[in-house]
């Protein structure tokens, strides 16, 4: 019984820690902050060690631990009480580099800010770990048209923000 | 821009911004700890929980994760008005105590042969320390009920109380710890879910009649200036009863007292809102109503005076506020304003169960909002 319990550690410690940078990126994208990110990933790791050989056996433990990393009632959020920010970190980051690449990185950071956490997990899921749609909805627990309307209201408001960035930079 | 550039663009976006994360701020070490600091948090909950049985403490409480639990329950809740720090809420002929910080969600319900419940999570995202749900539809993206294996849900030790929910009376313990009770109270199904247990007795134990709104009406009340010739007494009391058509009768699903100035100001706002035209299709088609009335002491008569605007809320927003008693002698009735919703929807509960008419979309936010 020792001996199952430490190679279901071992499992895991293996597993996690070819993940965890990867989670991390994927926390920061999805939360907005480093710190928040910190907090749910590690939330959601402890959670899946502790169950880690259900986990393993029954599930993708990838797409079980990004469920937890994007579901907003994660303890580490909740002992935060608080809704990260970084909008206006970012608008300040527009200005101070007026290079055409740079500003439309803002801009889509800036588009992703503003979106509720679970359609900016969406975004995420899709773009930056090119997920297709069927997979994210069993990762946020939706139904498919959910996500692919929340995509393409993501799109949507891109679009708004670069031409309200086009119409400021004519002005100007 | 064509759309696969755009998609180009927040592939790149998204890239580059991940790349900007710390990833050797977490490592395999911090998460094992952490691991081990639940094992002995749990241990020891668990062996002050048991000596807390065997001297038969009854009013101690035993929280399994500190800031996730409410605050310490009351011994005795009082009659009438909820004990300090509680509060209550209703549905149908049921009333129930709950912690007076928690938020609001929705409660399974059933539509279409489908469950789904909306934790406050799925509605606005906000941390609660608790929740109460009704089955009412808040959001077209709710989770799936029961909760799905591995799920967030399913592992969420946020206590919640749900009043009418499409649920089987019985006890469930959830993976993350919970603890669902289900029993029916005053002809309702009332469920409790807390890893606590002195708080699912604390609040079964609570459920008692409705009091402060009638439980159900068959037809919609009428308003009413609640003025005299001679004007009003002292307030004697004031409320909000909210109501919902359900198989041909409307069912209480939100009351609470209030303020008799918060029903004049209401009232006074819609007074001078602009009068409806003659009633439609749509007007006529009223599947939810809010009664906000306050009774004052007549000097002069017998009878209570009592103020009532009536919000008929359905495809249209009209609120009926009987006759103004100086400048209408007609029965008064005027198209919903913000001005006069605001005063009464400030609670948070109202969000969470008295839908915005078709027609009124900009009182989303105080009332619930259209879905899809």
């Amino acid at each position: 019984m020792e001996q199952e319990h430490d190679v279901a550690a071992n499992d895991f410690a293996a597993w996690a820690e070819a993940r965890i940078a990867s989670l991390l990126r994927f926390g920061y994208l999805v939360t907005g902050s480093q710190q928040a990110a910190e907090e749910a990933v590690q939330a959601a790791l402890v959670r899946a060690c502790e169950r880690w050989g259900r986990i393993s056996r029954t599930q993708d433990p990838d797409q079980y631990v990004r469920r937890m990393v994007v579901n907003g009632h994660v303890s580490a959020w909740r002992s935060s009480r608080r809704r990260e920010s970084p909008v206006a970190e970012v608008r300040g980051t527009v200005a101070a580099d007026p290079a055409d690449t740079v500003a439309r990185s803002d801009a889509v950071w800036r588009m992703c800010s503003g979106l509720p956490t679970q359609q900016r997990a969406a975004v995420v899921l899709r773009f930056y770990e090119d997920l297709d749609y069927p997979e994210i909805a069993a990762i946020l627990d939706v139904a498919e048209p959910t996500v692919r309307s929340h995509v393409h209201r993501a799109l949507a408001a891109l679009r708004r923000e670069l031409a309200s960035q086009h119409a400021g930079e004519e002005e100007e | 821009m064509e759309e696969h550039e755009l998609e180009e663009l927040v592939r790149g976006g998204l890239a580059e911004r991940a790349g900007s994360a710390d990833v050797h701020a977490l490592g395999v070490g911090e998460v094992r700890r952490a691991v081990a600091q639940r094992r002995r948090r749990r241990w020891l909950v668990s062996a002050a929980a048991a000596a807390v049985v065997a001297v038969g403490a009854a009013t101690a409480v035993v929280s399994t994760d500190g800031a996730d639990d409410p605050p310490p329950v009351a011994t005795e809740p009082t009659d009438g008005a909820a004990a300090p720090g509680w509060r209550t809420e209703s549905w149908g002929g049921l009333t129930v105590e709950v912690p007076a910080d928690w938020g609001y969600g929705g409660a399974p319900l059933s539509f279409a042969g489908d469950t789904s419940a909306c934790p406050p999570a799925y509605v606005s995202g906000d941390w609660v320390s608790g929740w109460v749900g009704r089955p009412v539809l808040l959001s077209d993206v709710c989770a799936r009920y029961p909760w799905l294996e591995n799920s967030p849900q399913e592992d969420d030790p946020t206590p919640y109380v749900w009043l009418g929910g499409d649920v089987e009376v019985g006890t469930v313990t959830w993976p993350g710890g919970l603890v669902q009770e289900t029993v029916e109270a005053e002809g309702e199904r009332l469920t409790v879910a807390s890893t606590d247990p002195d708080l699912r007795a604390r609040i079964i134990a609570s459920a008692r009649p409705v009091e402060v709104c009638p439980a159900s009406s068959a037809t919609i009340p009428d308003g009413s200036s609640g003025m005299s010739d001679e004007g009003r007494g002292d307030p004697i009391d004031a409320v909000v009863c909210a109501y919902r058509l359900e198989e041909g009768a409307f069912r209480l699903t939100y009351a609470r007292a209030t303020t008799a100035d918060v029903v004049d100001q209401a009232w006074s706002a819609q007074a001078e809102a602009s009068a409806v035209g003659a009633p439609t299709a749509c007007s006529r088609e009223v599947r939810q109503y809010v009664s906000v009335q306050a009774r004052y002491d007549d000097p002069f008569g017998a009878q209570p005076l009592v103020q009532r605007a009536v919000f008929r809320l359905g495809c249209t927003g009209e609120v009926d506020l009987g006759t103004d008693f100086f400048d209408h002698p007609n029965r008064l009735r005027t198209k919903l304003v913000r001005d006069g919703v605001v005063p009464w929807a400030v609670d948070p509960g109202i969000a969470s169960v008295v839908s915005a008419p078709t027609d009124a979309q900009f009182l989303a936010g105080w009332l619930i909002g259209m879905q899809g």
